[in-house]
């Protein structure tokens, strides 16, 4: 007489007997699309190599001189803009250029996922020219907004999670390890913003519009050490009450939207000379929106911005941004 | 950049110039905005090319003084990305003590009845020295 337990495992034996041959098949099937296509990506790239090269068979075989190629040619590597999930990925990659605009955007499917990248030559993407170009303003600002541009064309249509500006990858098969190795982190980071983008809100004060609390007193024409001392406690008073206007702005502002976003993330107060205004920042907020509340969001800072102006505070809203501020390499994201 | 320089001393006309209509998400974005994101945020993983993420942190503090545009910054003869004393706290603290001395000298000069602007003019030249 079996045992419950006997006849459980029995069972289980049966079913896995059963299922055996069936899984086998499947895996093989599975193990094959994946060889195949790591060789054909590995054949894109030797082929890319080969076709560019100054060695290469074609070109030697031609009797007219090979133009010249610069000797730096080192062939293409693959810059990567952000993480989408694979059903939406060719739509959203379509007409996109890259931060070479020579190089389309792609889609790379692997799995579920997958990575919108382009090509760029590694004579210009390498370790030591990345460097000098880092360094270089010019290059920095246009790479930048290419980069970022990439992104904002992709979002129209779906989330996505965005990566830091120089994610250069040597081989395809090498975006597609990282999609699979981080395949769980992508898909937490995407429904975390699913439906949503991400705004920027500032404010601005300027010391100089702050309305003081009394007429000031005209400057007394010979002045004298108690004139002075008394001119600077005006001014004093006058910027501690600027100080504690733009605290109750700040506050105000950031009270109102927050309630609509779904995460929000102060950020350092730029200087003067990154945001180019005749002014001083108070508030540098990101927020994470749902787009069905873009309306409620664009009439609440106006409102906000036109109550505050008297007071000389300048209240600025800027998206939507890809969410930047609003994914992260931890699996618990952001709280 | 739209907001341009605002008229000193003339409170009434800046204010109604800054009722102006709300820019939201319209022209190019501010350089600024964009590198503090592309730098600073979104997901890191370095790729095969080694370009050291120190490089970038570095890159990213620096960016914390960073300029406008380009334009803004050969405007303002700005080289942030040369000189790295600018990063230090000790030059804030400078800059600071520069401006407070300056008007401290207006202050004086505007006493003495000295024409106004002379130390300055010279004050500037220093600053721009630095």
């Amino acid at each position: 007489m079996a045992t419950a337990e006997e006849r459980w495992r029995r069972l289980v034996e049966d079913l896995a007997q059963a299922d055996a041959p069936d899984v086998v098949k499947e895996a093989r099937a599975g193990a094959r699309g994946r060889v195949r296509t790591a060789l054909e990506d590995a054949l894109v790239d030797e082929l890319m190599r080969a076709v560019r090269g100054p060695n290469a068979a074609g070109t030697a075989d031609r009797a007219e001189p090979v133009p010249t190629e610069p000797p730096e040619d080192l062939g293409d590597a693959h810059w990567v803009y952000c993480v989408v999930p694979a059903e939406r990925a060719p739509e959203l990659a379509a007409g996109l250029s890259g931060v070479e605009s020579a190089s389309p955007v792609v889609a790379v499917v692997e799995g579920e996922l997958a990575a919108l990248l382009s090509r760029v030559p590694l004579s210009q993407y390498g370790d030591e020219q990345l460097r000098r170009h880092l360094e270089d303003i010019a290059w920095l600002e246009r790479t930048a907004r290419a980069h970022e541009a990439v992104q904002e064309g992709a979002m129209r249509n779906g989330p996505l999670v965005p990566l830091r500006m120089c994610t250069i990858y040597r081989e395809l098969a090498g975006v597609r390890r990282m999609l699979r190795d981080r395949a769980e982190l992508f898909a937490e980071n995407l429904a975390a913003v699913e439906d949503c983008a991400e705004w920027g809100v500032k404010v601005f004060v300027d010391l100089r519009r702050i309305p003081a609390s009394s007429p000031a007193e005209p400057e007394p024409t010979n002045s004298s050490g108690a004139d002075y001392l008394a001119g600077r406690q005006r001014e004093r008073d006058r910027v501690s009450e600027a100080d504690e206007l733009c605290l109750r702005c700040a506050e105000e502002v950031h009270q109102a939207v927050s309630v609509m976003a779904r995460q929000d993330r102060v950020n350092p107060v730029q200087r003067a000379e990154a945001h180019g205004r005749d002014a001083e920042m108070v508030l540098n907020e990101a927020y994470l929106l749902q787009d069905s509340r873009i309306e409620e969001l664009r009439s609440t800072v106006e409102e906000l911005a036109e109550r505050w102006a008297p007071d000389g505070l300048l209240v600025e809203l800027t998206g939507p941004w890809p969410p930047y501020n609003f994914v992260s390499e931890s699996a618990g994201l952001i709280s | 950049m739209s907001s341009g320089d605002l008229p000193a001393g003339a409170p009434g006309r800046a204010l109604e110039a800054q009722r102006r209509p709300l820019p939201a998400s319209s022209g190019p974005s501010n350089l600024a905005d964009i590198l503090e994101r592309v730098l600073d945020k979104g997901i890191v993983i370095a790729g095969d090319i080694q370009i050291n993420l120190l490089d970038i942190e570095l890159l990213t503090i620096k960016l914390r003084l960073l300029v406008a545009s380009v334009d803004r910054a050969r405007e303002m003869g700005i080289n942030w990305w040369e000189g790295d004393a600018s990063l230090s706290s000790g030059a804030k603290q400078l800059e600071e003590e520069n401006r407070s001395l300056r008007e401290r000298l207006d202050r004086l000069e505007q006493a003495a009845g000295l024409p106004a602007g002379n130390g300055n003019r010279e004050a500037k030249e220093q600053d721009g020295d630095r």
